[in-house]
């Protein structure tokens, strides 16, 4: 976990966009992670932790102290990557004859630094048969160590929900880590369930 | 063995809430057993040490100057979102006050005798104001060389009285009168 100044949480929330911008700087990596573990694209992550911190810095008067910062910026992060993924479901749904995608910004991007390696595409593969909720619990989970209470406040459900998410989201991880490694005995193995009565 | 006889096993598996001691010797005993639920523990432990290692994702260098400029932005948009909604609300106070003005030109352009009469009569009103105050100046300028100092204060005074009590009649008289009847 990073270690942020209360004295820039103070001093931003007083109105100081520096401070801001120093928390900005010591957050950017947790943010985009999680943006980017959630939306599996460098583009939309980067507009994603982009469009997070904005709503930080326009709401910071409703941040509570009490609270990790860190912890408030990954629930926004989450709440607004969730809404992606719904949206794009909704436009592959409804805008299936759209035959033009505007071209991506040619700004210096994110994917001057980000190379897909076999491990983030092992990663991809764990996470992108998990709803979105179940992806952002697994993600502050694993990644941030949050406590099931952190993660139920920051995802607005319940403990409880959180648990159950996060066994199914093991199983369905557990499966696709099988699927992975051996992928060949996978297939056999699904095959003879298909043909189990118990199954 | 079925699925029924793994579920709690799975259940315990998956859960990362410390089983007591009993619970644990029974899913240690079937996992000696049961080859499937070995393997999915196997391919979660497999999937949770690969998620614990795995290196956090950094956005590109420059990332704090793009939010700048982003905020910039933004902040520009707002200004200008807020300069329209005043100058519309500008815009509409005009055009509301230009229709009651159009409206009363219409009015008096519809019956002009009315709008004649009217500037006639304070035209002429005019005329006898100026007229009465001329008189009044005159008789002043040929009084003026005889008086004493005192009849001079005194005359002003009585001037100025007359002249309030001039102004109250006037406005009583011209006052709108409710007729009764």
């Amino acid at each position: 976990m990073i270690d942020l100044s209360p004295e820039w949480i103070a001093q931003a929330q007083r109105g100081n966009s520096e401070a801001f911008s120093k928390l900005v700087e010591a957050c950017q990596t947790p943010v985009f992670n999680l943006c980017y573990r959630m939306l599996n694209d460098p583009y939309e992550a980067e507009d994603a932790a982009q469009e997070t911190f904005l709503r930080a810095y326009n709401n910071l008067r409703q941040y509570d102290n009490q609270r990790s910062f860190l912890t408030w910026l990954l629930s926004i992060a989450a709440h607004y990557c969730i809404d992606q993924i719904r949206k794009r479901r909704m436009n592959l749904l409804s805008l299936d004859d759209a035959v033009y995608l505007d071209p991506p910004d040619t700004a210096p991007g994110p994917e001057s630094t980000l190379s897909m390696g076999e491990e983030q595409k092992k990663v991809r593969m764990l996470l992108e048969k998990l709803s979105p909720q179940d992806r952002a619990a697994v993600i502050m989970l694993y990644w941030y160590d949050l406590s099931y209470d952190e993660i139920a406040e920051a995802l607005s459900m319940t403990v409880s929900a959180v648990k159950s998410r996060l066994h199914r989201a093991r199983q369905v991880m557990a499966q696709s880590w099988s699927e992975q490694e051996n992928p060949a005995k996978t297939e056999r193995r699904q095959n003879d369930h298909a043909q189990s009565p118990a199954f | 063995m079925t699925m029924l006889n793994h579920q709690p096993f799975r259940d315990w598996l998956f859960s990362e809430e410390p089983l007591d001691p009993q619970d644990a010797l029974l899913l240690q005993e079937h996992l000696r057993s049961c080859e499937e639920c070995q393997r999915q523990r196997q391919a979660w432990n497999g999937a949770l040490h690969f998620i614990k290692n795995a290196r956090e994702v950094s956005p590109a260098e420059g990332f704090l100057n793009r939010w700048q400029e982003r905020l910039k932005a933004q902040r520009l948009r707002r200004q200008h979102k807020l300069a329209w909604v005043f100058f519309g609300a500008a815009a509409g106070l005009a055009m509301i006050s230009l229709t009651i003005l159009g409206w009363q030109v219409f009015e008096a352009l519809r019956a002009p005798q009315n709008l004649l009469l009217f500037l006639f009569l304070r035209v002429a009103s005019y005329i006898t104001i100026m007229n009465s105050i001329s008189d009044y100046l005159n008789i002043f300028r040929a009084l003026v060389p005889g008086l004493p100092v005192a009849g001079l204060v005194f005359f002003v005074g009585f001037i100025s009285m007359i002249s309030v009590l001039w102004l109250a009649t006037y406005k009583r008289l011209s006052a709108v009168r409710r007729i009764i009847e």
